[in-house]
């Protein structure tokens, strides 16, 4: 950069005297040179910057849309056969070692190209503990995949369900409007998509639920120690810390009544009616 | 088709994946769109109004990104009424044709008889 501009200005001055006896000139001219330099690394670099939002004016003013964190699907633009139906078939499969049930609730579905859809799978944790599973899919025929494309699903992610619950898994897609022009698919109208679910081998996600909900308990257990502690009176410094640093064993654990401890109106009225039928 | 097996394989959905309804605060939203999709023969289409419900449901209470339904391909271009009118449109469409087809034929027809 810095030969250029040399060049630029011996090309200038080429025609005037080259002595310069003048000490003062020549610092002049040297520091008018630095200056141009500064100045024009300065512009090349705020160019840089400013090309960003002068990029965006620009888009918007010619109507460049192309903002990607935000995906449209309203098909804007895009001519939709909307007498072109696909019926979509759903199975299900589960892994022999999981224990679940898992179905879909909508056996088929018929949709056309670009349209967005709801779709669920019911799925029931027969066990008793919570089990971690992991979502997967295969698609036929195989060409169909391309066009396969979800908004939002179930799939390849970790999903924690607790022991005998029984959930709504929604999957919300859509098949791309470029299926009609593929030739390959020219004869088709039947899409079956299966999804298996796998148990995951990595079971820390349920072991953390577990921990979390025990020690949720050991709280309250407290907490009711606490209550009834000060119904006694006031308690001291020594007399709390001690509550709080009690250890429950499990058995103890597993039998406080957890119901009781959230609704202790209901609960007292139940216990007075116990007295009162006991009587 | 060897080409294709890279693209063919699976990619993650755009927005994730959905957070599981662990609290049932959408299922009532979900039955109702289940037994609306049984009776219209399974077409999602014709049940948009329980599905807006379910997704707005999983809106509010944080099981869902807030989006603008209409970018979520939701909106009044896309219902089941606008198909309904292209199609009767078309069909319109198709008996004026013929009824213009039949006139003519007639009117041939005419003409050939008179000129016996």
């Amino acid at each position: 950069m810095f030969k250029l501009s040399k060049l630029f200005y011996s090309f200038k001055h080429s025609r005037r005297s080259n002595i310069q006896h003048n000490l003062t000139d020549f610092k002049k001219k040297r520091r008018q040179e630095l200056l141009y330099n500064i100045g024009l690394y300065g512009a090349a670099f705020g160019c840089a910057f400013g090309a960003v939002p002068f990029y965006r004016l620009w888009c918007e003013h010619f109507g460049l849309e192309g903002d990607y964190d935000k995906k449209d699907y309203s098909m804007k633009g895009k001519k939709l056969d909307v007498f072109r139906k696909f019926h979509i078939e759903f199975g299900a499969e589960t892994d022999p070692e999981a224990n679940w049930e898992f179905l879909p609730v909508q056996q088929n579905v018929t949709v056309h190209a670009g349209e967005t859809a709801l779709v669920f799978y019911r799925a029931y944790n027969r066990n008793d503990q919570a089990v971690v599973g992991f979502a997967t899919y295969q698609i036929f025929p195989e060409d169909a995949g391309l066009y396969f494309a979800k908004i939002q699903c179930f799939c390849f992610n970790q999903q924690l369900l607790n022991p005998k619950e029984e959930l709504q898994l929604p999957i919300y897609f859509y098949l791309e409007p470029e299926i009609n022009e593929d030739p390959l698919l020219k004869k088709c109208e039947d899409i079956k998509i299966m999804y298996k679910f796998y148990k995951a081998k990595n079971q820390e996600l349920a072991q953390l639920a577990e921990n979390e909900y025990k020690t949720v308990k050991k709280n309250k257990m407290i907490l009711q120690k606490l209550r009834d502690a000060k119904k006694s009176g006031a308690l001291s410094d020594g007399e709390l810390n001690k509550i709080k640093s009690t250890k429950f064993t499990d058995q103890e654990i597993e039998d406080f009544d957890e119901w009781a401890y959230d609704n202790p109106l209901e609960a007292a009225e139940a216990q007075k009616e116990q007295q009162e039928s006991k009587n | 088709m060897s080409n294709r097996s890279k693209q063919n394989a699976s990619k993650g959905p755009d927005k994730g994946a959905f957070p599981l309804d662990h609290f049932h605060e959408c299922d009532n939203e979900a039955k109702q769109y289940n037994q609306c999709i049984q009776k219209h023969e399974n077409m999602p289409k014709r049940c948009r109004k329980y599905q807006v419900d379910y997704l707005q449901c999983r809106m509010n209470n944080g099981l869902m990104e807030k989006e603008d339904l209409s970018k979520l391909g939701l909106g009044p271009e896309t219902s089941w009424e606008s198909e309904e009118q292209e199609k009767q449109f078309l069909f319109d469409k198709i008996n004026r044709i013929k009824t213009k087809a039949m006139e003519e034929v007639k009117k041939k027809s005419e003409q050939s008889n008179k000129q016996e």
